[in-house]
């Protein structure tokens, strides 16, 4: 069987990197840039690199042996004695490249997701923190719009309120709730909002029968959205209304006690 | 495949969410604070949520935080 040995050599080599980067970036975008010098092969070459550096310098502190360039050479040499001899080389110490490779890949894995796990822990990445520009990662916008992760943990809001105008036939609607999730496409873009309580008003129609004192009128012009979740295409979304909530406790007027 | 995210809600709100009243309260709210820019309805003039959990009453004030950053 023919099979292109640098090209397996190479994809073993790069895929800790490629591991690494997924585990730490936190992005919208799922369509992968391939093109050889595009961001994402080389930020995955780059982490490759600093792993193998790092990797085996632990590796050598711990068994004393040395990485030997000339087989990893050899290994892309066209000279087909010379490639042989270095698989020879390899097939002979199978179990210690196995174990340094399957280390390495596990490691790729654990230790971006701890790093990510801390950025998101301790706000790192917020807009205002200090590396912030280190941690910030700009393919995700909608995650920082809709998550609160821009908000110190002490100014965080307790719940986001959309307002969104939608035009169905020849009335538009104003669509209000309070945002439950919502969902990217692979291209990053925002695909749809999921609303609870959930109301729709016709605009055009504006409540000249409403004022402060009677909300009764308006609370018919604005009808309910039965369900437990509203849905709402992004796609068909012409304005979009995004407002941060909070709730602070007040006192009770009075506090009633139970007997018993 | 879409990626599916939760929006920002903090346990209080959930909580809120949970009670029928509450919730109902808060959709008014942001049913009029959504419409008032465009007109359609008035602002809301009561901005204060108030339930029953039990025996307790419980009263929030719902107010606007400015986008950080």
């Amino acid at each position: 069987m023919n099979f292109a040995l640098p090209a397996v050599v190479v994809f073993i080599l790069m895929l800790p990197g490629f591991v690494a980067r997924s585990r730490l970036k936190r992005t919208e975008r799922r369509q992968l840039d391939y093109a050889p010098f595009g961001q994402i092969v080389t930020e995955a070459l780059v982490w490759a690199c600093l792993l193998h550096v790092a990797w085996l310098q632990i590796c050598n502190a711990l068994t004393g042996r040395h990485f030997n360039p000339a087989l990893a050479v050899g290994l892309f040499s066209s000279d087909a004695k010379r490639q042989t001899q270095a698989l020879d080389t390899l097939a002979s110490q199978a179990p210690d490249i196995t174990a340094y490779l399957g280390t390495l890949t596990l490691l790729a894995y654990i230790l971006p997701s701890l790093l990510r796990w801390a950025i998101t822990r301790w706000r790192l990445d917020r807009e205002g923190s200090l590396i912030s520009p280190w941690c910030r990662l700009s393919d995700a916008p909608w995650y920082y719009l809709l998550s609160g992760a821009d908000f110190a943990a002490a100014d965080m809001p307790d719940i986001i309120s959309i307002s969104a105008t939608v035009a169905l036939g020849s009335d538009t609607f104003l669509f209000t709730g309070i945002l439950d999730s919502y969902e990217c496409l692979p291209d990053g873009t925002l695909d749809r909002l999921m609303l609870e309580q959930a109301t729709r008003q016709p605009l055009g129609k504006t409540a000249t029968a409403t004022t402060h004192d009677d909300p009764a009128p308006a609370q018919h012009l604005a009808d309910t959205q039965e369900g437990d979740l509203f849905v709402l295409r992004y796609a068909q979304v012409l304005t979009l209304g995004i407002e941060y909530l909070k709730l602070a406790p007040q006192q009770a007027p009075s506090i009633q006690n139970v007997p018993g | 495949m879409l990626s599916a995210m939760k929006a920002l809600k903090s346990p209080l709100a959930k909580q809120l969410l949970a009670n029928r009243s509450a919730s109902a309260q808060l959709r008014r709210y942001v049913a009029r604070t959504g419409a008032e820019p465009t007109g359609a309805l008035p602002s809301p003039q009561i901005n204060t949520l108030e339930w029953q959990d039990g025996a307790r009453t419980l009263r929030y004030q719902v107010t606007r935080v400015p986008k950080a950053g």
